[in-house]
């Protein structure tokens, strides 16, 4: 056994450097790790590295990571790891120097409500599209807990209207098709055994899947707190929410915020989502976002948000046919629009055109105000 | 049958089924640490077949528990069979039976209706059964969070019976299409695995083995088109189930070599959307069809490959 010692020194080390870049591995692993290596030929590299993913890493999307730190640690002489792009101190795998130098905005809760009027014209000079990706990063450290609380009391209450169904499970009433026996049965002792009394089941009301599409390039800059706030309080209320934040690229940060818990997951959302406040193409993300999603939509029903301002750079022929897709899909489409609150505003430019047939409900959504209204509309719809 | 990561890919061999090694490992280490092995991948790739496989190699038996939302322990473990407690109850007590006694004889193993995962724990049996729990995607989380307490201890307690333990430990295989992220909980207590879309040359070991009578020539080009069609830009790319299907088609069409107009006759083996097969001719079937016959040439070479692995 002391031979093997310095190996189980490093395979230590190993997760301890995998733990540090965010993939979960449990004590558990390690050890059944340490067994599976008892068991295969060391000497055989290939071996060795199945047997390591397999026990160490639960999601396909960790196998990037897991590959480079793999290629890294188990080479002998280990290289520098910058020349890996992998940084040993910090939290974090991937080389991020760019995203480092990047300029840093921050829109708080109180500018963003004060900057509705003005919001139309903040698009035209500022942030229509942005010709190249252009990488930025947020920082979301600085609201107040008061600018949370309010936010989310809102979308609290829009929340439930937007996420309710009947289960296929179902729970005891009075009332209900089928009968549930074994209720009945354990009931009707007190009658000797003799059915009088007959339990039922009806379905349970459930909450619905909904999938979170939001718009992160430069021209919804000024929504972006909205959009973390929104993010968040859906997260609050329900339990199954898939997140995806678009521009140019489409990225899914539903494990991320899920795993990191909210208030740190935000905070690397800016830095792995590769091009938050670049440009739009929003054709080619909805796309992106059919493909991804695409068949949990039909084991859910499933409303879909599409959280966007409508400016749009790519192919209006591709925009059209994803939202196709995404509209036969989808249980309820909802687009909100932090410009349709702005006076004057007319859905002209082509973005918006392109998809509005496709759409179930497309509503305003450009401060707090907008959102009672939107719960008041989505009152009568829900509750039928 | 596992005593080596080889004997288990050649066992699979045997059984038709071509397992790469890192899935050959996952399984002999999943018997060696007594794991459940946790399959993830695209639809039509062979996760379902791997369980299948796993039992007709070890001579144990195929128990299949197919996930759907809304499965619950009544259907997924046990259920007491009220209609027949029911009618045994008016039967005893005519007799004038003793009330403990009807207790006792109604709440027994007769009157149990065993679902799935009960039978997989109670299976007598020479060799260890193997449990394939399918599409685990397509359950809730409370089933999962239910999975979790089965697969750690493998004993069930019936209140009215007791605690039943397993015989032999089961095999467990589940199996993901990713329609939604699994519980990290469940899959950090087994052994994962991603199956993707094989290669060319594996999936061309794939049909020989599967399909003995089609033209080799025709296999080729079958394989090589499959790979063009990946990767396009579709909606429900095909998998290995596709390409069997298709390959029989072909073989009952008496084909020997691929032409676009039979491909275009054929295509409903392969895409399932209609938006799919339009994509498909849109891009232009001779374009695609030739380069996978020039293609399957190359490869040809390389066939030596599977002629190895068949020993």
């Amino acid at each position: 056994m002391t031979d093997q010692q310095p190996l189980l020194k490093e395979i230590t080390a190993f997760c301890r450097l995998l733990k540090q870049t965010g993939v979960n591995v449990t004590t558990t692993n390690q050890i059944s790790f340490c067994r599976s290596v008892e068991l295969i030929d060391i000497g055989r590299q290939q071996d060795f590295y199945d047997a390591a993913k397999m026990n160490l890493i639960a999601n396909e999307s960790d196998r990037e990571i897991f590959d480079t730190l793999f290629d890294w640690f188990w080479r002998y002489p280990r290289p520098d790891p910058q020349e890996m792009g992998i940084d040993t101190e910090e939290e974090q795998t991937m080389s991020l120097e760019d995203l480092m130098n990047a300029e840093e905005t921050t829109v708080n809760l109180d500018q963003w409500t004060e900057m509705d009027d003005d919001s139309e014209e903040g698009e035209e000079d500022t942030v229509a599209y942005s010709a190249e990706q252009v990488l930025t990063q947020k920082d979301f450290g600085q609201f107040t807990a008061e600018e949370m609380q309010k936010a989310q009391e809102v979308i609290a209450k829009l929340v439930p209207l937007l996420a309710t169904k009947l289960s296929r499970r179902k729970k005891t009433s009075t009332k209900g098709k089928t009968i549930d026996f074994r209720q009945s049965w354990r009931k009707n002792i007190a009658y000797g055994g003799e059915p009088l009394k007959l339990i039922r089941k009806r379905r349970k009301i459930k909450k619905n899947k909904i999938l979170l599409l939001c718009d992160v390039s430069g021209s919804m800059d000024y929504y972006s707190t909205f959009l973390i706030q929104f993010i968040y309080g859906m997260q609050q209320a329900l339990e199954e929410v898939e997140v995806a934040v678009f521009s140019t690229e489409l990225t899914n940060i539903t494990g991320l915020l899920r795993r990191k818990g909210l208030e740190e997951g935000l905070r690397e959302v800016a830095q792995v989502v590769p091009d938050w406040s670049g440009g739009t193409r929003i054709g080619e993300s909805i796309v992106a976002f059919n493909r991804e999603f695409g068949r949990s939509f039909s084991a859910y029903r499933t409303v879909v948000i599409l959280i966007s301002d409508g400016w749009d750079r790519g192919e209006a022929d591709i925009l059209q046919k994803g939202m196709e897709v995404l509209h036969r899909q989808a249980y309820k489409l909802i687009w909100l629009n932090p410009l349709l609150g702005s006076e004057g505003y007319q859905p002209i430019c082509r973005g918006i055109r392109t998809a509005l047939p496709y759409v179930d409900y497309f509503l305003p959504a450009h401060n707090l105000e907008s959102l009672v209204q939107l719960t008041k509309v989505l009152t009568p719809i829900w509750t039928d | 049958m596992i005593g080596s990561i080889e004997e288990v890919q050649e066992t699979f061999v045997e059984q038709n089924y071509i397992a790469d090694r890192a899935l050959a490992t996952t399984i002999y280490l999943a018997h060696h640490l007594k794991k459940p092995i946790f399959l993830e991948g695209e639809p039509g790739v062979g996760k379902t077949e791997v369980a299948k496989v796993l039992a007709s190699a070890t001579g144990g038996n195929l128990i299949r528990l197919q996930c759907y939302e809304g499965l619950d322990v009544n259907s997924a473990l046990y259920e007491w069979n009220y209609t027949k407690q029911l009618l045994q109850l008016r039967i005893d007590e005519m007799r004038g039976m003793d009330k403990e006694q009807i207790g006792a004889d109604i709440f027994s193993e007769d009157f149990l209706l065993k679902r799935p995962l009960l039978e997989a724990i109670q299976t007598d049996g020479a060799a260890a059964p193997v449990l394939l729990i399918d599409e685990v995607d397509r359950s809730d989380s409370e089933f999962e969070a239910f999975l979790l307490e089965i697969l750690s201890d493998f004993q069930i307690t019936i209140p009215e019976i007791g605690t039943i333990r397993a015989r032999h430990i089961p095999y467990v295989v589940l199996t993901s299409n990713r329609t939604r992220e699994i519980h990290e909980a469940l899959k950090r207590r087994c052994l994962y695995q991603w199956i993707d879309y094989p290669s060319v040359q594996k999936e061309f070991a794939i049909v020989k083995a599967k399909l003995p009578d089609i033209d080799e020539m025709l296999a080729q080009q079958l394989c090589s088109l499959m790979r063009v069609f990946r990767e396009g830009d579709y909606y429900k790319k095909p998998g290995v189930a596709e390409t069997l299907d298709w390959g029989l088609a072909l073989i009952a069409l008496g084909k020997d070599g691929l032409d676009p107009d039979i491909v275009d006759e054929t295509l409903g083996c392969i895409f399932k959307y209609q938006d799919d097969i339009q994509r498909a001719r849109d891009v232009g079937l001779d374009k695609m069809v030739d380069g996978a016959k020039s293609d399957s040439e190359v490869t040809d070479a390389k066939k030596a490959d599977w002629r190895y692995m068949r020993g």
